[in-house]
């Protein structure tokens, strides 16, 4: 098996080489049918890494440990479904779901594309397939899946907190998401090397961004579940490394999805916008290069391994390659237009732009600092949270403003007036809410009003756009049916000013106590009362579990328990107790600290708003595929400016 | 244009602001001496552990180096322990030096338990 393993990835590697290679030749000389062969070689680069991805499934399933990786991250006791989520838990696996997500991803996107985009699709192929040959050699060289040893009688298991069902998703999505990525980059590359760099290779492209912006997105929401229900620390995001690995690449391509508009409608900003797009790649990338070389300390990163210096060097490369390709096409580059106003729609865009940029920058900025101030300080520092919230309150809320007067400014040029006229009843209901908030005491924290009360403008802003749009169609769905772009952009926009909506809450607003308590004994936070009335002691198949039962009395009612797992296997795990209160979306949120003789020392937070947070992750999810959907005049807008295009 | 001046000024506000503070010095234990103020400490767990994170002594072990040995430094912890706190692991600690030369810590995170190879690959 592990044999069959080996020579699959060798056929990869192969394919991909021969279509990066063939790829390129075609596309210079304009050879047809050599092209047509490496576009082939993709696809069935994508074949030779299926099978090895089944390889690896099935010696996973059936725990075979004569496979070094299944015995290092799988044992007997272990379920299918998280003996298969093993297949991304460790590097060697990870990196053959990259291949093959990548190798999928470029397969469809150049047979989809072959006849309206053939001559970008030539030049598609090469860079898909120079990306894709360099993980191929990375898994046949350097980190191979399929190495074996004397089979073991049973493997090292995975670690109890991972056995959760978010985990069997959220990685995976994430990769979805940072791979997605190559796909709208390797269609700007091909626009610049072939010189065809009209509006085509956006609006084909389009669909790749978003989808793999919302795999991007999604994931990183069920990432903060997962940490905020099984962690135990009482938080969802800890501005790790490697979680800003993740985010940085989002914002990049936020920022994009938002710029390309410009480009399509105005022909502006093309180099910013081919810039952003490698800027997102090379994130996505680089957020690889963060977890598997150990060069930035995270609690996220693989175990230090040589492989960092591979991706430092294929980092690098694709930068320079990058930045190349503009320089060598900033001619072909330049506007169609100017901006004429710096109070119009395509200004707002890019004051958007800036701001979502600076915001990633900061981030990155925070990432690198502990190497760059080892280098150039001497001494390795690190930045902590207030660095972090600080530029996030700075960017985030004049983006969230920027949200609301986005789509209802006019193009080109607005005058103050008529944007006033435009925003009166946004802003009416801004002032009403904030007055609202400030009598309600939510004036003590400024971030928290503030936030609180641009949401509100927003939120009038959306609802404004979809009772004008309704009655103009006189059908909220049908609305929504001719133009999904816009629409679905809306409810996105909805599911955003919902998780700033969490986030100043359970943040701003939170409440924490700890406290030790006897069984009978109370405490009281934030108008709750939680009573410790008993520890109950049980025993699962895994391990012994003790619990502390609590009851809930004030502003709620009800009965929770929190404690720790020991497993059997020498691990532990604490396991919150949480309550929901539904109506106000808030969380009663209880650790078992310690144990200390009948005591215990309980840590509870009271989390406002909390829960906007996830639901704000189905309504982003439910908006992106709206605007996804196909949509049969987008293709036509393709076609008419492929006509355009040949002149 | 326009955009990458924008960019370009924030750039600088932002190494401005990064030079100005907000950071911490990140160290390992072998390079710890001497340093005072917040630190953040990175190493592996050594034993014995003793005490608890709730008593006045806090929880006390030792920390090196996670590449190899160098100095042992005494670790007293106060705090809520994570999950994953055990003899080897590595972790990383937020506290000061004290004047005895213990390193008493407030916030530790273990290393994250998707990446975490709990013995070395036997070929």
């Amino acid at each position: 098996m592990a044999d069959l393993g080996r020579a699959a990835l060798v056929v990869s590697l192969g394919l991909t080489l021969y279509a990066f290679i063939g790829g390129t030749i075609g596309a210079l000389q304009k050879r047809r049918r050599l092209s047509d062969s490496a576009r082939n070689a993709l696809v069935a680069a994508f074949g030779s890494t299926l099978v090895a991805a089944a390889v690896l499934a099935i010696a996973l399933v059936h725990h075979d440990f004569s496979f070094v990786y299944v015995y290092s991250h799988t044992s007997k006791g272990l379920g299918t479904i998280y003996a298969l989520s093993a297949f991304w838990g460790g590097q060697e696996g990870s990196l053959l779901l990259w291949l093959l997500v990548l190798s999928g991803y470029g397969a469809l996107a150049a047979v989809l594309n072959r006849r309206l985009l053939r001559d970008l699709i030539d030049w598609v192929v090469p860079v898909i397939a120079g990306i894709a040959s360099f993980f191929a050699l990375i898994l046949v060289a350097v980190a191979s899946p399929f190495q074996t040893q004397v089979r073991a009688l049973d493997g090292l298991g995975l670690t109890p907190s991972l056995q959760n069902p978010y985990m069997v998703a959220h990685p995976p999505m994430l990769y979805l998401g940072y791979v997605g990525l190559t796909v709208p980059f390797a269609f700007a590359a091909a626009a610049m090397l072939s010189g065809h760099t009209d509006e085509r290779w956006i609006v084909a492209t389009r669909r790749w961004t978003l989808a793999a912006w919302m795999f991007l997105g999604f994931g990183q929401l069920l990432g903060a579940h997962w940490a905020y229900v099984e962690v135990g620390w009482g938080g969802y995001y800890a501005w790790d490394p490697v979680e800003n690995a993740a985010l940085m690449p989002w914002l990049a391509a936020t920022a994009f999805l938002h710029s390309v508009m410009v480009q399509e409608r105005k022909g502006m900003l093309k180099v910013w916008n081919m810039i952003l797009v490698a800027l997102a790649f090379e994130l996505a990338v680089f957020g690889d290069f963060l977890t598997r070389s150990g060069v930035i300390q995270s609690i996220h990163s693989f175990a230090q391994s040589s492989i960092g210096a591979w991706f430092l060097g294929f980092v690098v490369a694709t930068t320079l390659f990058s930045v190349a390709l503009i320089l060598w096409r900033l001619p072909l580059l330049r506007a169609r237009t100017k901006l004429e106003s710096a109070l119009s729609r395509e200004a707002t865009f890019l004051y958007n732009n800036l701001f979502l940029v600076a915001l990633c920058l900061t981030v990155l900025w925070g990432v690198l600092f502990p190497v760059l101030s080892d280098l150039f300080l001497g001494q390795s520092r690190t930045m902590s949270r207030p660095y972090y919230d600080f530029f996030l309150r700075i960017f985030g809320l004049p983006l969230l403003l920027l949200m609301g007067i986005g789509p209802l400014i006019a193009w080109r040029r607005a005058s103050v007036r008529s944007l006033l006229k435009t925003l009166r009843w946004p802003i009416g209901v801004s002032i009403v809410a904030g007055i609202g908030l400030i009598a309600l005491g939510a004036g003590s924290s400024r971030p928290g009003l503030i936030a609180y009360t641009f949401s509100a403008f927003v939120l009038t802003t959306i609802v404004v756009e979809l009772v004008r749009g309704t009655r103009a169609t006189g059908s909220l769905f049908q609305l929504i049916g001719r133009n999904r772009r816009r629409y679905g952009g809306y409810v996105v926009h909805f599911a955003i000013v919902m998780l700033a909506i969490g986030i100043a809450g359970s943040s701003a607003y939170a409440t924490v106590k700890e406290q030790k308590l006897l069984p009978g004994q109370s405490m009281t936070v934030a108008g709750h009362t939680v009573t410790y009335t008993r520890l109950e002691r049980g025993r699962s198949g895994t391990a012994n579990e003790l619990r502390a039962v609590l009851t809930l009395s004030g502003r709620e009612h009800g009965t929770l328990k929190s404690g720790v797992n020991n497993y059997f296997t020498g691990d532990t795990s604490k396991e919150v107790g949480i309550h929901t209160d539904w109506l106000r979306l808030e969380d009663t949120y209880v650790i078992f600290d310690q144990q200390e003789g009948k005591g215990v020392f309980f840590k509870v937070l009271v989390k406002p708003l909390v829960n906007m947070i996830w639901l704000a992750g189905f309504v982003f999810l439910g908006g992106s595929l709206v605007a996804l959907w196909p949509d049969a005049r987008e293709q036509r807008r393709l076609v008419a400016r492929l006509a355009l295009a040949r002149g | 244009m326009v955009a990458l001046a924008v960019a370009g000024v924030l750039a600088v506000f932002l190494l401005y602001t990064a030079l100005g503070g907000n950071s911490t010095p990140l160290l390992q234990p072998s390079n710890l001496a001497g340093h005072t103020g917040t630190i953040s400490l990175t190493g592996k767990v050594r034993g014995p552990v003793n005490g608890d994170a709730k008593s006045t002594g806090g929880l006390q072990f030792g920390l090196h180096n996670i590449n190899g040995a160098s100095t042992i430094v005494p670790i007293a912890f106060h705090g809520s322990v994570p999950d994953l706190f055990k003899v080897g692991r590595d972790v990383n600690l937020t506290g000061q030096l004290d004047a005895n030369g213990t390193f008493v810590a407030t916030q530790m995170t273990t290393k994250c338990p998707s990446k975490y190879t709990a013995t070395p690959y036997k070929a």
